[in-house]
């Protein structure tokens, strides 16, 4: 067997015939400024919503960490017009999900259903969001489940090890270094009224974009939206300005040009995860895509790229060992990560860094090139075959202002990279003198 | 599901395909008949090791080749073990449909087994099963499953003693190999865009060449019937105490399965297949007896769709620091519910409703309509597809009490515990 796939024009005419651009997707906004993105598929029996907003965890306060999820958790707990219960029977009565939820830049709300019960998820998803009541006695429950999430982080070495890789990469004082879920200290802290001065300040209309996807018809969803959201007003405008000025204010973290390592230790664990890494590279920025090729290839291609051929196949190291280069409208991590048995963890680390360095040094093989841009644009139709795929794709697609027509231009932003910008990236981003370093596992003195 | 074309090639390979050109994507599942339950003595750990070496060498492709080369024409791949069955896929571009049939015909004849790679993957498995030692779900899992399998496999879970993998030595896992891996005992299911009688003929000339094997007559242990309440307690270091309540139950094939379905869909909500998904709803009887009311921080249930009888799994995280007593009579009352009053039939109505929704919703997709068949066939027969809802929506609320009062008795009862103990939180070392 030679096996040398052919190339093959990059497809993105996912269904039938139909390509997903500016002729399919139906994009409109209303009065109070929610945008609305519909592609319907007609040949599915069901439909994805999801939606964002600006009331991600960039607006709350150092001492309030964790309000903008908990916030989110809430907005189905009681609202002006359904308890919570009633908020649940809506949806379980038709088999249909809906939740909410936030992350550092945005808010966010994503919701599954059969087709013909889009009206239950637009109803519901407009109701939680303009009209929660947040009461106390479901804060309080919320509150103890997050608790036990926030618990589990901690016993947990690799979720651990993230979240103080972000804590030392971006500081506590940045939005950017602190965890979604918060901390038990500042959880504790958190009242009904912060919740709904929360809502007040930081949910608004003007910030939501909603995308639908599946066998709806658009001028439907439009009047259906138009409905549920159109009266919607927020009592202190300014949402979006302010989110935008935080992620400018705090999104420009760079390398400080030094080496810090934390080793934490977790009684009862006979595995050490690590995660070693730099500030990566902004969606917008022109490094983005040879920053993704060059993560491909360092640390996800075939089982984890350059990193898994050497940790795991090679040396027999570690089950998983990986890179992933995260990118938002700041500048998010570029890591190195694995679990390792204790005894081998230098050997483990020093390996990812020589992976990062070659990267660096030498402009990735004709091979690897080729297959990374093929495993690129020839997924396209593998990433779009659901419902909840495309919709995320859209959504993407409207939060960076990449144009509806981005997919048909997406093949040849790709293969446009050449081998030295990949290496120009890697050497940018990957300095193997200044990184941060976090462990997690047993004693490391004891091994 | 309609549409499914049945076939056998002439050396026993069992075919099911499904045409679908609602997009230009194929998905390619091999099964074999092969996993924990296969596993003897001192062999425990030993077809999840197997999967593992089939991404290794054969006599055309290295170490790391086949994701390359999936990867490469923008597909994906995994594969995967458990207690009944071996699996491996490719979800390709629909042009790229050669690539799977070359890979999975070879390595089903063709795995070499090399001593260093088998020394070296021997490590990332315990990697792999120290990775999952961080997990106080596992340990617990793993600690119920002991206690309730006294004699069949199941007792031994999917990833094997560390002793075992410590043990085993290549000659033994590449026996395990050829006695399992063989056409005969595989099950090959496509669902995509491809031409039926095209794709029939690339099979053929792909698989037809690798003789049928000897089917082995290995009687797998029958676990003797339970007649005590069994208990067992997991005090490690952890976040939070978790209570499993299981219980022994029936097989998927077994008639009662769909009645077990629905029970459990009351309990916590429809799965929305075999992997278990879809959440818990939030209207169901545990999230609202234990979550809803705040008296703990998660619940969930599994039920399994396996080949020999199985547990039934009622999972309570408490939390942080909460007393357990009153948590193991809450679950201990909403089972007695269950064995005194059939549940209301509107309730009943609505978790079929749901069930069907998440069906629906969940098969979206060529891989997970593969999924969804192959594992069917495996513990049963595909065919269940076709009358899996209407025999859920068959089910009456006599049923169900039926099956509280059958299966979930004391005598068939494991109950486990994971205690925390001694943790003490991170402390950090640094230098920067």
């Amino acid at each position: 067997m030679t096996p040398t796939p052919q190339w093959s024009k990059p497809a993105v005419s996912v269904k039938r015939g139909v390509a997903i651009g500016p002729d399919s997707v139906v994009r409109t906004t209303l009065a109070n400024g929610v945008v609305l993105l519909v592609y319907p598929d007609p040949s599915s029996p069901s439909v994805a919503i999801i939606g964002q907003h600006a009331a991600g965890a960039i607006l709350e306060p150092e001492h309030q960490c964790g309000l903008a999820g908990l916030t989110a958790d809430a907005l189905s707990r009681g609202t002006t017009s359904r308890s919570f219960m009633e908020f649940s029977a809506e949806l379980d009565d038709v088999g249909a999900s809906l939740n909410f939820g936030a992350g550092i830049e945005n808010g966010a709300l994503s919701g599954r259903a059969l087709a013909e019960d889009v009206g239950v998820l637009l109803r519901l998803a407009a109701d939680g969001l303009r009209n929660p009541l947040f009461p106390n006695d479901e804060v309080e429950r919320l509150r103890d489940q997050a608790l036990a999430g926030i618990a589990y982080v901690e016993d947990n070495p690799s979720a651990l090890a993230d979240r103080r890789f972000r804590e030392l990469v971006f500081g506590r004082a940045n939005p950017y270094g602190r965890p979604d879920e918060g901390y038990p200290e500042t959880m504790a802290g958190l009242s009904s009224a912060d919740l709904r001065d929360f809502h007040s300040a930081a949910f608004d209309p003007a910030s939501l974009t909603l995308v639908v996807v599946g066998a709806v018809d658009p001028d439907d969803v439009h009047e259906q939206v138009a409905t549920q959201f159109e009266g919607w007003r927020s009592p202190s405008e300014g949402a979006v300005e302010r989110r935008l000025a935080s992620i400018h204010a705090f999104g420009d973290v760079s390398a400080d040009g030094g080496l810090t390592r934390q080793d934490l230790s977790l009684d009862g664990k006979t595995q050490t995860e690590f995660t070693l890494g730099w500030p990566g590279v902004r969606r917008l920025d022109p490094e983005y895509f040879p920053v993704m090729i060059g993560n491909f290839i360092l640390g996800q291609l075939g089982l984890g790229g350059r990193i898994g051929a050497n940790v795991r196949d090679e040396q027999g190291l570690a089950y998983h060992a990986t890179s992933h280069a995260e990118s938002g409208h700041a500048r998010l991590p570029w890591t190195l990560r694995a679990g390792v048995n204790p005894a081998n963890l230098q050997r483990a680390v020093d390996s990812g860094l020589h992976e990062a360095k070659q990267l660096a040094q030498e402009p990735p093989t004709d091979e690897e090139l080729r297959l990374t841009k093929q495993a690129m644009v020839g997924s396209l139709p593998l990433r779009l075959e659901r419902n909840g795929g495309i919709a995320g794709m859209l959504l993407t697609m409207e939060s960076y202002d990449l144009g509806l027509d981005y997919l048909s231009r997406y093949p040849d932003l790709v293969t446009a990279v050449t081998a030295d910008d990949v290496r120009r990236a890697a050497a940018q981003f990957l300095d193997p003198d200044s990184y941060t370093l976090v462990t997690a596992g047993p004693e490391l003195s004891a091994t | 599901m309609d549409n499914v074309a049945e076939h056998a090639l002439s050396n026993g390979l069992n075919v099911l395909l499904r045409q679908s050109d609602a997009v230009p994507l194929v998905s390619f599942v091999m099964w074999y008949r092969v996993g924990a339950r296969n596993e003897g003595q001192g062999m425990s750990g030993a077809s999840h090791w197997v999967e593992h070496m089939l991404f290794k060498r054969t006599g055309t492709l290295e170490p790391g080749d086949i994701g390359r080369l999936v990867n490469g024409v923008g597909g994906t791949w995994n594969g995967f073990t458990t207690e009944d069955t071996t699996a491996y896929f490719e979800t390709v571009p629909s042009e790229h449909l050669d690539l799977p049939i070359r890979i999975e015909s070879d390595r089903m004849a063709n795995a070499v087994f090399d001593p260093q790679d088998v020394a070296s993957e021997r490590t990332v498995i315990i990697s792999e099963r120290e990775g999952h030692e961080s997990e106080p779900m596992f340990l617990l899992s793993e600690a119920v499953e002991a206690t309730a399998f006294t004699t069949h496999p199941y007792g031994h879970g999917v990833i094997g003693s560390k002793a075992d993998l410590n043990r085993m030595t290549r000659d033994e896992l590449y026996g395990h190999y050829r006695d399992y891996y063989t056409p005969n005992n595989a099950l090959a299911v496509v669902v995509g865009d491809f031409d039926e009688a095209d794709l029939l003929a690339k099979l053929e000339v792909a698989f037809e060449q690798i003789p049928a094997g000897n089917l082995l007559d290995r009687p797998v242990a029958v676990e003797p019937e339970q007649t005590s309440l069994r208990e067992v307690e997991v005090r490690h270091p952890g976040p939070f105490p978790i209570l499993a309540v299981c219980h022994r139950v029936p097989e998927f094939a077994h008639d009662d399965f769909p009645a077990l379905l629905a029970l459990d869909a009351l309990l916590s909500g429809p799965k929305s297949g075999p992997f278990g998904g879809g959440g818990v709803v939030r209207t169901s009887r545990l999230y609202r007896r234990f979550v809803a009311s705040g008296l703990a921080a998660a619940v969930g249930t599994d039920l399994g769709f396996n080949i020999d009888p199985t547990l039934h799994r009622i999972t309570v995280v408490l939390k942080p620091n909460s007393e357990r007593e009153p948590i193991a009579a809450a679950v201990d009352e909403v089972i007695q519910e269950l064995h005194d009053e059939p549940p209301d039939p509107t309730d009943l109505a609505r978790s079929v409703r749901q069930a069907r929704a998440k069906q629906a919703i969940g098969l979206e997709g060529v891989s997970s309509q593969a999924m969804w068949l192959g594992f069917l066939e495996i513990a049963h027969t595909w065919r269940a597809s076709q009358t899996f809802t209407q025999r859920l929506t068959d089910v009456t609320p006599e049923d169900v009490q039926r099956m509280a009062r059958t299966y979930l008795r004391p005598n068939q009862r494991t109950t486990g515990w994971f205690i925390p103990e001694g943790s003490l939180p991170a402390s950090p070392k640094g230098q920067g």
